[in-house]
C-alpha cells in the first residue's frame, strides 16, 4: 500500500514539473497581495479611527468581519488563479505527451493508463485546488499583518480578532470548494477528453463540439436549451432552483450576505448526476489513452 | 529454454485489407539479441507495438508469459522499451527522471543509475533541454541500465544521431546490459551498423517474415561468390537468388549451394547481414 501511494505521489509530483504554473500562480499572486498593501497610498479607513469612536463590542464586530473579507478576497482571487491554471493543464495533460513525443517513453514503464489520468485527475480536482486554499490560508494572515504595519490608525479593527475572522471563514469557503470540484467536475472531465482526443490544439476539440450543436439547434430548431443548459451548469447560481438561504446569518459566508443551502444543494440530484457523467468521461479517457503514441 | 517471446500468426490489420503485419510466426530465445530488419514501412515497428501491448493485434503472443494484449501494466515491470534515445521530455530535470522511474518502478536501482551519470557530462541539475543529443542518450541508457529487466525492446533507437553516439549507445548496451538472463529485440534499418552484435536476425518485408535466422547459420546456408567476367556463367548455373556487379566483378548470392564447386569459380565467402539483405529484397522486388 505504502509502495502504491508512493507511486501515485510520484506521479503526481511530476505533473507539478511539468505544469509549473499549477502551483507558481498562486503563490507569485499570493506573494503580491501581501506586498501591495504595503507599497499602497495613504488610504483612509471609511470610519477614520474606529476604536477611538466606537465601543468595543462593534469594534470587534467590525474587525471579524473586516477578517472575513480579506479572506474571502484572498480565496476568490487564488481561486480564479487556480482555475485558469487548472484550465490550461486539463488541456494540455492528455496532449503534451504525444506533441513532444514522450508518451512511449512515459508508457515503458510499469504505470497503467488508468494510474496516468487519476493521477493527473486528482492534481486537477483536488491537490491544487488544496494548494490555493493553503496559500490563502498563509496569505490573509500576510496581508493582516501588512496592513497592520502599514496604516497606523486603523489598528484597532486589524488585530487578532481580523485574524480570527480570516481562519473561521476558510473551513466554510472550503466547502463551497467542495462544491465547486463536485460540481465542474464534468467540466474537468471533458477537458480531459478533449485533451486526449486532439491532434492539434485540444482548445479547439474543446470547444468545437458544444459550440456547433449549439448553432444546428438554433439554425434548426430556433432553440437555445443546450446553450442555456450549459450556461446554467457553467453558473449555477442563476438556477431558479438554486437554493440560497439568505437569512441564515450564522452560517453565512459574510454576516448577512447569507450563503447555499448545502444540505439541499449536496443532495441535489443533478450535482451526482453530473459527477456520474463525469466518472463514464473519466472512463472513457482512460480506454482512449490505451492506444495512443506518438503518431 | 522457455521462450521470452513467442508470435503465432501474429497480424495487424490496418482497415479492412490492408495488413501491416501478416501472420508471422517466431520465438525469442532468453539471451538473444535479435535484430528486426526491414524497410521503413515493412511492419517492424507494428510488431514492436503490438510485443509491448501498445496496439491491438490479431494472432497469439506471449511475452515473458503474459499476454500483452491484456497484462500490459505487469509486463512493463519486466520489460524495458526504448522508442527514440534522443527523446525524453524537456522540461524534465535529471534529478527529477531519477526520482520518477524510482517511484513507479520496483526494479529500478538508482545508485546504479547516479553512478554511469558521474562518468559523464550529464549533472543532475540539468534539464533535457539543456542537453546534447548524445547526452540525453546517456540519460536514457542510465534509465534503463539500472532497470532489471529481462527483455529490452529497442525501436530505431539511434535514428539521427550521429555515428560516435550511435556506436557509444550500442558498446554501452553490450558491455554493460547484457548478460545470459538479458534479452534484446531491436529494430532498424541500419543493418551494417549493428550486426556485429545481433545473435538473430528477422528480415521483414510487407508485413512478411522473408528470413529469420541466427547468425551463425548465416554461412551454413547462405553463400557469395564474387567472380570476374569469364566465370559469371558457369557461376549463375548453380541459380544464385540475388546478383550484383561492381566494377566489372559480380558477387553472387546463393542459397544451399555447394561451397567446394562454388569456391573453384571464385571468391567464396559469407554474406554480411547487410549484403543479405539488399540481396533478399532486390529478389522480392
Amino acid at each position: 500500500m505504502s509502495n502504491l501511494n508512493s507511486k501515485f505521489a510520484t506521479l503526481v509530483r511530476r505533473e507539478f514539473w511539468e505544469h509549473r504554473a499549477l502551483w507558481m500562480a498562486p503563490l507569485i499572486v499570493g506573494g503580491i497581495m501581501v506586498i501591495m498593501p504595503l507599497l499602497g497610498g495613504n488610504m483612509r479607513f471609511g470610519a477614520g479611527d474606529m476604536s477611538a469612536s466606537g465601543d468595543a463590542g462593534s469594534v470587534r464586530i467590525v474587525s471579524h468581519m473586516f477578517g472575513q473579507a480579506t479572506m474571502i478576497g484572498v480565496t476568490m482571487t487564488l481561486g480564479g488563479i487556480a482555475c485558469l491554471a487548472i484550465f490550461t493543464y486539463l488541456l494540455d495533460s492528455l496532449y503534451a505527451e504525444r506533441k513532444d513525443r514522450s508518451i512511449l517513453f512515459w508508457k515503458s514503464l510499469p504505470v497503467s493508463d488508468a494510474q496516468t489520468v487519476l493521477a493527473k485527475l486528482a492534481v486537477a480536482l483536488l491537490v491544487t485546488p488544496l494548494l490555493a486554499l493553503l496559500v490563502a490560508a498563509v496569505v490573509q494572515p500576510l496581508i493582516t499583518g501588512a496592513l497592520f504595519v502599514r496604516y497606523e490608525h486603523a489598528r484597532g479593527v486589524i488585530d487578532g480578532g481580523a485574524l480570527l475572522g480570516g481562519l473561521r471563514t476558510l473551513p466554510k469557503v472550503a466547502v463551497v470548494w467542495l462544491y465547486g470540484v463536485l460540481w465542474y467536475s464534468p467540466f474537468v472531465a471533458w477537458l480531459m477528453l478533449a485533451s486526449v482526443l486532439a491532434k492539434r490544439v485540444p482548445l479547439m476539440y474543446a470547444l468545437m463540439p458544444p459550440a456547433t450543436l449549439m448553432l444546428l439547434e438554433l439554425m434548426f430548431l430556433d432553440s437555445n436549451h443546450l446553450a442555456r443548459f450549459i450556461g446554467e451548469r457553467l453558473a449555477p447560481w442563476t438556477r431558479s432552483d438554486w437554493a440560497w438561504d439568505a437569512t441564515d446569518p450564522q452560517r453565512g459566508l459574510l454576516p448577512g450576505l447569507g450563503s447555499p443551502d448545502w444540505g439541499v444543494l449536496f443532495t441535489n440530484g443533478s450535482l451526482w448526476l453530473g459527477v456520474a457523467v463525469a466518472a463514464a468521461m473519466v472512463y472513457l479517457v482512460i480506454r482512449l489513452r490505451r492506444y495512443r503514441d506518438d503518431t | 529454454m522457455t521462450a521470452i517471446i513467442e508470435a503465432r500468426g501474429l497480424t495487424k490489420r490496418y482497415g479492412r485489407k490492408k495488413e501491416a503485419v501478416a501472420g508471422l510466426d517466431f520465438s525469442v530465445g532468453p539471451g538473444r539479441i535479435v535484430g528486426l530488419i526491414g524497410r521503413n514501412g515493412a511492419g517492424k515497428t507494428t510488431v514492436i507495438k503490438s510485443v509491448l501491448g501498445l496496439t491491438p493485434y490479431e494472432g497469439h503472443l506471449n511475452v515473458l508469459g503474459r499476454n500483452p494484449a491484456t497484462e500490459r501494466d505487469a509486463l512493463m515491470r519486466e520489460v524495458s522499451f526504448i522508442a527514440d534515445v534522443a527523446v525524453l521530455p524537456k522540461w524534465l530535470r535529471v534529478r527529477d527522471a531519477l526520482a520518477y522511474v524510482q517511484g513507479v518502478h520496483p526494479a529500478f536501482n538508482r545508485d546504479r543509475a547516479e553512478a554511469f551519470l558521474a562518468a559523464t557530462d550529464v549533472k543532475l541539475t540539468h534539464k533535457v533541454k539543456e542537453l546534447s543529443k548524445g547526452m540525453v542518450t546517456q540519460l536514457h541508457l542510465a534509465l534503463v541500465l539500472a532497470i532489471r529487466a529481462r527483455l529490452l525492446v529497442l525501436d530505431e533507437p539511434t535514428l539521427g544521431l550521429d555515428l560516435l553516439v550511435r556506436r557509444r549507445f550500442y558498446d554501452t548496451l553490450l558491455n554493460d546490459y547484457m548478460d545470459e538472463e538479458r534479452t534484446i529485440l531491436v529494430t532498424t534499418h541500419q543493418v551494417e551498423e549493428i550486426e556485429y552484435l545481433l545473435t538473430d536476425v528477422m528480415f521483414i518485408e510487407q508485413g512478411k517474415l522473408v528470413l529469420n535466422t541466427p547468425i551463425e547459420q548465416i554461412g551454413e546456408r547462405y553463400a557469395q561468390l564474387i567472380v570476374g567476367p569469364s566465370q559469371l556463367e558457369a557461376a549463375r548455373s548453380f541459380k544464385p537468388f540475388s546478383e550484383r556487379t561492381v566494377f566489372g566483378r559480380t558477387a553472387l548470392f546463393f542459397e544451399g549451394a555447394p561451397r567446394e564447386e562454388l569456391a573453384r569459380l571464385g571468391e567464396l565467402g559469407t554474406p554480411s547481414v547487410a549484403d543479405l539483405f539488399v540481396a533478399r529484397m532486390q529478389e522480392a522486388a
